[in-house]
């Protein structure tokens, strides 16, 4: 029963990832996007990873994908009529570029699971099911035990990021004075 | 911030609790409670009668004349002695007004000579049918028996004169009409 | 008591489709919650459209509607059948899958959220072992030491349940959006835009304000949340937290576009907003989901910061129905219609009037406040919500780490509830009266104000500059 509902959920989501590919409509595409996160968290709620389930779509499907869509309805992106040099290139090395990486990642999978060798996150598996602590404690103390360092560093990033555009959106003249339009003054 | 918001709503709230207890209802409920209207208003047209039955219309075509919008139609014809429809020589065999063309301007109860056909306080003018829209005769003459409604005389202030009001001033419209 | 026939054949037969009786009747109980709590809803919302227009009319003077059945009762219904036999107009050069997906997708995400509503408490133990008994089902199966050892009266009650909420409503906004861009107007292209970003504004304001509340419980159970604040509404946790229960009330304003917020579908600017184009039962769709949204938030709300199921002051069930037994023989008869009483009373009369507050405020609100400006609702949700959600939190988490560490028994102390309360109310309220000085206020209002003051009556105003 349950690998019924997982090739089920394989081929919808390997449906909706191809519909983001070969959508020529940037709205559709953006949809199929959003379907694409939804069966990823449908994907983790099978593997009883209901916290990680859920704010994949708080995170993923709530608000990136809202924000992906606003802007693409705010620029009011339409088909493109003529096909720009780079993405007739793209198109080749893309595809090269990407059948590259799925044979690699085929073989890491198969390298894991021939070996034995499991990512850090499954190896407390055992331990949530043992414990009966909510798996919310555990994800979190871990997040601020032993994997504190990378958390913090991702956060410092993001923060970077969020000041870099900022930066990059402001506009200056051309003595590196910050042009402030008249909107914004009052 | 926060008191100006409970202050506006405190306000609301007062209306809420007055129309609950009953008080500040300003809405008629109209198929069963009908607004008053002014003298001056421009309903349903009316044909009036003379006090003895007899129609007040003599079939002299002004109303249709004057009309801007010419929904009048009207087709005369001569009294005798058997037949006395109205007080003059002639009366309107067939008389009817176009609803949907009228524009209730009020023309016709201003040319009218005689005071016949005057715009009545009936605002109720729907109708099932575009064909019913077409008033005859029928429609807006006056019952004949006696004590038939308010004489209805035109004046650019007052339109709605009572036979009380009036009599003092205009002597009895109602009054049968001496000549014929 | 027992019924005259066991219903334990029945699962037996339908255990053989569904892998073991036990699962036949997980599915049976959960049909049999979703009948009732999603089938009641549906019941009641035409109601609810009736009760809005009633309370807006009575705020406006007037009497509303009144002339289908007593007192308009039948209005709610008969608007439903009008649109239900309206023709349906799909407007040319529509985008068509997504047109019709759009409705689809505003009213799903808000059925889905309401399987988590919990109406009532958790029936196990002594009082499980008297149901089973009562229908004669295998207590191996269901019973307090069976394969089902709880029935909690929500459809579903997992352990990330607020977190679940967030998620599910957090797609509503996909209907409204898709809607708007897909009808091929630009009005409701508009709409969609500003739907989209509004939400995801306001879903901030909303995740900081349930932080506090799962912060107090140390758990996303909605149940765990409910039990945190039982005995009594000293407990409840709109005591500890009443600046984020107003910013949760604000932002749930916000997430169902309701007015002030309601700027997807202004009327005056937007004619209908993202619902333009549609017409008939797809309109009727995005009605619908608005108003089950209505009532979700209003039961979040409830369930977060007002106690959930619990009554004003607690009632000691048990005792109540041991007296009554006491009294007189003959009434031996009634101590488990007390007990079911007991577990009734949350969602047939508790619950209902909690939500049903909720509800007449959003109404209320909409009688009453005028429509936010577009840079108003950005400076509110962005400026100040945000903010203030943020000093609560850190506000809140402080107090109770130092209460954690002084107790250390993992448990917040009701007096610690008072006082992070009382500190944030404060800090608020200050903020609030000093910031929004008599000066400042005289200011707002002279740069908001279109006419000068000082326009004399019957003269044409010239525009402010």
């Amino acid at each position: 029963m349950a690998l019924v509902i997982y090739y089920v959920l394989f081929g919808i989501t390997v449906l909706f990832a191809l519909g983001v590919l070969f959508n020529r409509n940037t709205v559709r595409s953006a949809i199929c996007l959003v379907g694409v996160m939804a069966a990823l968290a449908v994907n983790y709620l099978i593997m009883r990873q209901e916290f990680v389930a859920f704010i994949q779509i708080v995170v993923y499907t709530g608000a990136i994908m809202v924000l992906f869509l606003f802007v693409i309805m705010l620029l009011n992106l339409r088909e493109p009529e003529v096909m720009p040099w780079y993405l007739r290139k793209a198109r080749f090395w893309g595809g090269a570029l990407s059948l590259v990486f799925f044979f690699t990642l085929a073989l890491a999978v198969q390298v894991w699971t021939v070996s034995g060798v499991t990512p850090g996150a499954i190896e407390n598996e055992a331990f949530i099911k043992e414990s009966g602590t909510p798996e919310v404690i555990l994800l979190s103390t871990l997040m601020i035990t032993k994997y504190v360092a990378p958390f913090i560093l991702t956060s410092i990033l993001l923060l970077v990021a969020v000041i870099g555009a900022i930066v990059m959106a402001k506009r200056y003249d051309e003595d590196g004075q910050e042009i402030i339009s008249e909107e914004e003054v009052s | 911030m926060l008191v100006d918001f409970l202050k506006g709503s405190a306000l609301a709230l007062k209306h809420m609790g007055n129309f609950i207890i009953g008080k500040g209802n300003v809405t008629l409920e109209y198929p069963e409670v009908k607004r008053e209207q002014p003298a001056f208003f421009r309903g349903r047209h009316r044909l009036q009668r003379y006090r003895d039955g007899l129609e007040r219309c003599v079939g002299c075509s002004l109303c249709a004349a004057v009309c801007p919008s010419e929904a009048i139609y009207l087709e005369a014809a001569e009294n005798t002695d058997e037949n006395q429809v109205s007080a003059g020589e002639r009366y309107a065999e067939i008389y009817q007004i176009h609803l949907l063309r009228c524009i209730f301007c009020g023309f016709c109860e201003e040319a009218c000579p005689e005071n016949a056909i005057v715009m009545g306080a009936s605002y109720e003018l729907a109708m099932n049918k575009r064909t019913d829209f077409i008033a005859e005769k029928d429609d807006m003459l006056d019952p004949a028996e006696k004590g038939f409604g308010d004489y209805h005389e035109y004046d650019p202030y007052i339109s709605h004169v009572t036979p009380e009001s009036d009599k003092s001033a205009k002597g009895d419209p109602w009054a049968v009409k001496a000549e014929h | 008591m027992q019924l005259p026939f066991s219903l334990q054949p029945l699962f037996d037969f339908l255990g053989q489709f569904t892998d073991g009786p036990a699962n036949a009747l997980i599915i049976v109980i959960a049909l049999i919650k979703i009948a009732l709590i999603v089938g009641g809803l549906l019941q009641i919302i035409p109601f609810i459209i009736l009760f809005e227009r009633k309370i807006i009319s009575w705020v406006q003077d007037r009497p509303g509607p009144n002339r289908a059945g007593p007192w308009g009762l039948l209005h709610g219904i008969l608007d439903g059948v009008k649109l239900f036999f309206k023709e349906e107009i799909t407007p040319k050069g529509v985008d068509k899958p997504l047109y019709l997906l759009a409705p689809g997708l505003t009213v799903a995400p808000a059925f889905l959220a309401l399987c988590l509503v919990p109406v009532g408490p958790i029936i196990q133990g002594a009082h499980l072992d008297a149901l089973v008994s009562f229908l004669r089902l295998d207590p191996s199966i269901i019973g307090p030491g069976g394969i089902i050892s709880e029935i909690p009266l929500a459809i579903t009650n997992p352990n990330i349940g607020i977190l679940y909420v967030l998620a599910v409503t957090s797609i509503g906004v996909y209907g409204i959006t898709l809607a708007g861009w897909s009808s091929n107007n630009k009005w409701s292209l508009l709409g969609g835009i500003r739907a989209s970003a509004q939400m995801v504004s306001y879903e901030i304001t909303l995740s900081l304000s349930i932080i506090g509340v799962v912060l107090l419980a140390g758990s996303l159970n909605l149940y765990n949340i409910i039990d945190s604040q039982a005995g009594g509404f000293w407990h409840w946790n709109v005591m500890a937290q009443p600046v984020a229960f107003l910013l949760f009330i604000i932002a749930m304003f916000a997430e169902t576009n309701r007015l002030p917020f309601d700027l997807a579908e202004a009327e005056p600017e937007l004619t209908g907003g993202f619902h333009t184009e549609y017409s008939s039962m797809r309109f009727a769709l995005f009605f619908l989901g608005e108003y089950i949204n209505m009532v979700i938030v209003s039961a979040m709300c409830v369930t977060l910061f007002l106690g959930g199921y619990h009554g004003l002051f607690p009632l000691p069930w048990e005792a109540i129905a041991t007296w009554i037994t006491n009294i007189s023989p003959s009434f031996a008869g009634f101590y488990p219609w007390v007990i079911m009483a007991s577990y009734l009373i949350g969602p047939m009369v508790i619950v209902p009037a909690k939500v049903g507050f909720f509800i007449f405020l959003f109404i209320f609100a909409r009688a009453t406040l005028p429509r936010l400006r577009y840079d108003q609702l950005m400076d509110l949700g962005w400026k100040r919500l945000l903010p203030i959600g943020l000093i609560n939190l850190v506000i809140t988490s402080g107090i109770i780490a130092i209460d954690l560490m002084v107790t250390g028994n993992g448990q917040v102390e009701l007096a610690t509830k008072w006082i992070i309360g009382a500190i944030t109310l404060g800090l608020f309220l200050a903020w609030d009266l000093l910031y929004y000085s008599p000066r400042r206020k005289a200011q707002l209002e002279k740069d908001y104000r279109l006419y000068p003051k000082s326009a004399k009556k019957g003269e044409k105003p010239a525009l402010a500059s």
